[in-house]
């Protein structure tokens, strides 16, 4: 039992336990357990089914449609669910523009958008970084320009993931130039159906096309499609990315998701006539690797308790936690190569978008190097580990 | 002379697009024009008797073009053994692949071997003064373009044979599997597969060396991609802008970097010498080899990500060949023995070496028993 979470929490772990055992289609935690890619139809079918039973918002307010769950409960919620091989929760409309809207949105904006995000009927992407604007996001130049009641839009948006499966875009543009850069951007809601708006694909290292480059090319936006007011949209944007930096909580559940794997590998692959895991060697490693886990574990524990306490001190704890999780995720993996390397590091490329069905031992390890190479990006994305320290090294005072 | 024939044959991938690498076959036939091939082969079989440097030479150049070319398995492992085990009688088989004719793969580590000297399963049986053989070989490298393979075997009483099949022959089933810097992975499956022995006697020490000096090929191979990982990335803290500066003013970035140089530095250092121990046959260059990779696998993991970390998002695309290098290094780790299973041998070699701690020693005094 974890010490910040009472009888009454750990007995919602066993019920959240118990749906997900049953209700999880088995095709996508083949995928998940596998590693494979998870096609959008997979993502929806899984929110779809726990929206059903109510816990889709579960860290929503209890006005805007959720359960209210307070930071221990929602993580008591995804440790159980990625425990059963669930999927992570797309978090564009559910974590970002979702909660962006019902804080800053007007009714009438709410009305038009939160029903489809809630029934996961829309698909979002994120329009924030461009490509001369990524650590310094504030220096983005997509320009916004308003004519009567209307915006006409003009840039490039890079690295949108799943922008291919969207419906709509949360952007951040530029509306005017001020003596710093925060003061000139606006938050837009762009429809991706829009004219002049075009989707290019990219490739990444892990030869899976996930993320894009958005062009928008005199985009029609309306008035109505503006969050807030016109330039105050750093603040939204601020808002969502402090949001972005909890959801990494679900790493906990990855990692030991990770360590499974890794010890499944170890009794399969052969060294000097028998299985890995019978090296004394290899438990040594594994050991230093399991410390980094329930190290994490007692961060999110602190993360949780301490929760609310001090806006400082809920910074520097996200950051601290964004900065661990990736770099535990990363070595797990590169444990996980090192097992692998014996088999000359294979990766068939070809069954990477998993049937649901086959759970091979080839596949497995096509899964583990996928993420092994996908996690490279983990360090960069959401704000890069020395962007992390530098938030750190500011929310102290130094 | 070289130099020139392998800069302009090899040039940087870094230079050209992702997908411009060199094809296999269109390159090998330049490289042996060139006498690139000829480089490793003795001077009995009229090639240029070149060392363990020059062999890294062209190793260093086959890892910054990021070329596809078996050089590592044809010539600085295979042309080696071969001239080794078989001497003068292997004289037609290295010119023909100093003529970039022949190709050839070594199939020594097995499914159930990991990286250890054993247990080997694969057998031969003989008759009439015929050889065949039965077992799995795998992982095979190169073993996509080889004409044939070389395959080690034991035998009773702890020794190991050596033995050459053709690619075509009745018997062999080559399954190729794409690794993950798209490279292939051979399975060798030999079912009475005929096989003619390479040599007049054991073969255990000769397959040892062997192993190393692949070692130290694929080391060099390593330090030539990270060499060029790390001038790109110089390149791109010099002109990527953020925050009003180049990335290059920012004391962290250059601290990082200095790193990626110190790791390069280390690397130089140990692959130089271990192909000097090597050349000489130094009793120490099981030692300076195994050294050797570890220093340069861990220098490798390091320059590699940093190399991607310090592009940010574009160093994770397919069309930057920052992420090409990553891959290739990390092949080049797995080959052979990665940098955990070396370390793993040398840890047992430093407790053989200390042996029990009965002698005494220079600052406490022996134990008393």
């Amino acid at each position: 039992m974890r010490h910040w979470e009472n009888a009454e929490l750990t007995n919602f772990r066993k019920e959240v336990r118990a749906f997900c055992d049953d209700n999880l289609p088995q095709d996508i935690r083949n995928k998940v357990q596998l590693g494979v890619v998870l096609e959008k139809e997979d993502q929806v079918r899984w929110q779809k089914i726990l929206h059903q039973r109510g816990w889709f918002l579960g860290h929503w307010p209890r006005e805007q449609g959720g359960q209210g769950w307070d930071v221990r409960r929602r993580f008591a919620f995804l440790d159980e669910a990625t425990a059963s091989g669930a999927p992570r929760l797309s978090p564009f409309g559910l974590s970002y523009v979702g909660p962006v809207l019902y804080t800053f949105g007007t009714k009438d904006q709410c009305d038009r958008y939160l029903p489809a995000i809630r029934n996961s009927d829309t698909w979002w992407c994120q329009g924030y970084s461009e490509p001369n604007a990524g650590s310094d996001l504030a220096s983005l130049k997509t320009r916004a320009v308003r004519e009567g009641d209307v915006y006409r839009v003009t840039g490039q948006k890079i690295w949108t993931t799943t922008a291919h499966w969207a419906d709509m875009m949360f952007c951040l543009v530029r509306t005017s130039t001020e003596e710093r850069p925060q003061q000139g951007i606006t938050f837009l809601l762009i429809n991706m159906k829009a004219p002049g708006v075009s989707v290019r694909p990219i490739m990444t290292m892990d030869m899976v096309h996930e993320t894009n480059e958005v062009f928008l090319d005199d985009v029609i936006v309306p008035v109505e499609d503006r969050i807030g007011e016109e330039g105050k949209g750093w603040t939204y944007a601020k808002f969502l990315l402090d949001n972005e930096r909890i959801s990494m909580i679900y790493v906990v559940g990855r990692v030991k998701l990770m360590l499974r794997q890794l010890r499944e590998l170890a009794d399969k692959i052969d060294e000097a006539g028998q299985g890995l895991s019978k090296d004394q060697f290899f438990w040594r490693d594994y050991a230093a690797l399991e410390v980094d886990v329930r190290t994490l574990e007692a961060l999110v524990a602190r993360q949780l308790v301490d929760s609310g306490v001090d806006d400082a001190q809920r910074t520097i704890g996200a950051s601290i936690l964004k900065l661990r999780c990736t770099e535990v995720l990363l070595a797990i993996a590169q444990a996980q190569v090192d097992v692998m390397s014996r088999l000359g590091l294979p990766y068939d490329t070809g069954r990477l978008h998993g049937d649901g069905v086959s759970r091979d031992d080839d596949l497995l390890m096509t899964g583990l190097m996928r993420g092994h190479l996908s996690g490279r990006a983990s360090t960069i994305y959401g704000g890069t580990s020395e962007i992390q320290k530098n938030i750190v090294a500011k929310a102290i005072g130094l | 002379m070289f130099a020139d024939a392998i800069g302009r044959l090899l040039p940087p991938a870094a230079t050209g697009s992702a997908a411009a690498y060199r094809e296999a076959g269109k390159i090998w036939s330049e490289l042996a024009e060139a006498g690139v091939l000829a480089l490793g082969i003795p001077e009995f079989a009229e090639g240029l008797g070149g060392g363990m440097a020059e062999t890294g030479m062209v190793m260093r150049a086959v890892g910054s073009a990021l070329a596809r070319v078996p050089y590592l398995s044809t010539v600085a492992v295979c042309g080696w053994l071969l001239s080794r085990l078989d001497r003068e009688r292997a004289a037609d088989r290295l010119r023909d692949i100093a003529a970039g004719n022949l190709k050839l793969s070594l199939a020594h580590y097995e499914p159930g071997s990991g990286y250890a000297d054993g247990p080997m399963t694969t057998r031969v049986t003989s008759k009439d003064g015929r050889h065949f053989l039965h077992g799995v070989k795998a992982p095979v490298l190169d073993a996509d373009c080889a004409d044939a393979f070389l395959v080690s075997v034991p035998e009773a009483p702890g020794g190991t044979r050596v033995y050459l099949v053709e690619r075509d022959a009745a018997g062999l089933d080559v399954k190729l599997k794409q690794a993950v810097d798209g490279s292939t992975i051979g399975v060798l499956t030999m079912t009475a597969v005929a096989a003619i022995q390479i040599g007049e006697t054991d073969a255990s020490a000769d397959v040892a060396d062997a192993l190393l000096r692949a070692n130290v090929a694929a080391c060099a191979q390593a330090l030539g991609a990270m060499e060029e990982v790390t001038e790109r990335t110089r390149e791109y803290l010099k002109t990527r802008r953020a925050f009003g500066r180049t990335l290059s003013q920012f004391q962290v970035l250059q601290h990082r970097f200095v790193d990626m140089l110190i790791a390069l530095e280390e690397s130089r250092a140990v692959v130089a010498a271990a192909e000097a121990a090597c050349e000489a046959n130094d009793a120490e260059r099981e030692i300076a080899v195994r050294t050797c990779k570890v220093t340069t696998a861990r220098a490798a993991r390091f320059v590699s990500a940093q190399g991607i970390q310090l592009h940010g998002g574009v160093g994770m695309t397919d069309e930057l060949v920052i992420s090409h290098y990553y891959k290739r290094l990390m092949t080049l780790e797995a080959a052979f023995g990665n940098g955990e299973h070396h370390l793993r041998a040398l840890a047992r070699i430093a407790e053989k070496t200390h042996g029990g701690g009965e002698a005494g020693g220079v600052v406490l005094q022996a134990r008393a028993s």
